[in-house]
């Protein structure tokens, strides 16, 4: 299964998730979000205000 | 030569959104499976997990599909190397998973996870494997909001009312540890969807349904990131008298389908 992930922290401490993700009405983006809100994806709260401010656009 | 594996699903039971900022979660293996079954070179995927609501359908696979790999190479099912090849799995696809559903569904049973950093994660297994019974899953349908939209909302809540979020939050807590011991289980569900409903996780028309439930001596609460406008997605259900339940959902033309908690891990079938 091919899944392009990107880096929204820094090389020094780079925080992987899938592309999908910053596309919320997506199914994968949403598969994913899913599991961050159940814990079973994980980000620091700073690395979820990056996301969720790089995700603004693609909401419903 | 035909080999097959299954593995289960999960369940949130208690600390969905809280898990984000570092308070518990309960999580439960469930009896909706996963199964490859390999025939020569040809590989065929069944599933009862749901996709996309929080199920954990992606490590199912994950872990069905490092077993398999044991198997086919007449290994014995080695619990700790397919959870780990099964993590690396999924990392692949999700970048960052906590780990947490690949551990439930190889060991099956329940897990309680806490994140303390990125790096620092707690996973307790729980031996407690009650039999309880009455219990079942309601799909309220899928919430106009997207789950991104319902973290995004809650970040938002978290960042004006920290005081008041992370009170409920704390009060999620208490009621995750007292899930441990798998008594009073009606009562916790009750007291969990209340505290869901002030995190604002829950639509009306969901609720509407939940208060129904509980009038006729039920209990039933969201499980997962939940929906305010309309659906709110899946919903634990409990009423020790499954008939009442079972006439009040075909009254109300409900779909609904039994749970079993603490469902065994992977396996060969």
């Amino acid at each position: 299964m091919e899944v392009k992930l990107i880096n929204i922290g820094t090389p020094e401490r780079p925080v992987m998730i899938p592309e999908e993700a910053i596309k919320l009405s997506t199914k994968e983006g949403e598969e994913w979000w899913n599991m961050l809100a159940s814990g079973s994806a994980i980000l620091e709260l700073e690395d979820l205000d990056k996301l969720l401010e790089l995700s603004k656009g693609d909401e419903v | 030569m035909k080999f097959k594996v299954s593995a289960p699903g999960k369940i949130i039971l208690s600390g969905e959104h809280a898990v984000v900022y570092g308070y518990p979660a309960l999580l439960s293996a469930v009896n909706k499976r996963l199964t490859i079954t390999q025939t020569g070179a040809k590989h065929e995927v069944e599933s009862g997990i749901p996709i996309g609501c929080g199920m954990g359908s992606s490590a199912a696979f994950a872990v069905a599909f490092s077993a398999l790999d044991l198997v086919t190479k007449k290994q014995q099912l080695d619990l700790e190397r397919i959870n780990k090849e099964a993590y690396r799995i999924e990392k692949k696809i999700h970048g960052n998973p906590s780990g947490g559903d690949n551990t439930i569904s190889t060991y099956g049973g329940y897990l309680w996870y806490r994140k303390e950093t990125e790096s620092l994660k707690l996973f307790k297994n729980l031996e407690t494997s009650p039999r309880l019974r009455g219990l079942f899953i309601i799909n309220t349908g899928k919430p106009i909001e997207s789950t991104g939209e319902m973290v995004s909302y809650i970040s938002s809540r978290y960042k004006t009312r920290k005081k008041y979020i992370d009170a409920i939050f704390r009060e999620m807590e208490k009621i995750t540890r007292e899930f441990l011991s798998m008594t009073s289980f009606k009562e916790l569900i009750k007291q969990n969807e209340i505290l869901l409903e002030k995190l604002g996780v829950v639509s009306d028309q969901t609720k509407n349904v939940i208060r129904k439930i509980e009038k006729i001596g039920g209990a039933a609460k969201i499980s997962g990131a939940g929906g305010k406008k309309e659906n709110s997605g899946i919903l634990i259900v409990y009423h020790s008298d499954q008939g009442k339940l079972l006439n009040f959902t075909k009254k109300n033309n409900i779909d609904i389908s039994k749970l079993k908690l603490g469902e065994k891990g992977v396996r060969i079938e």
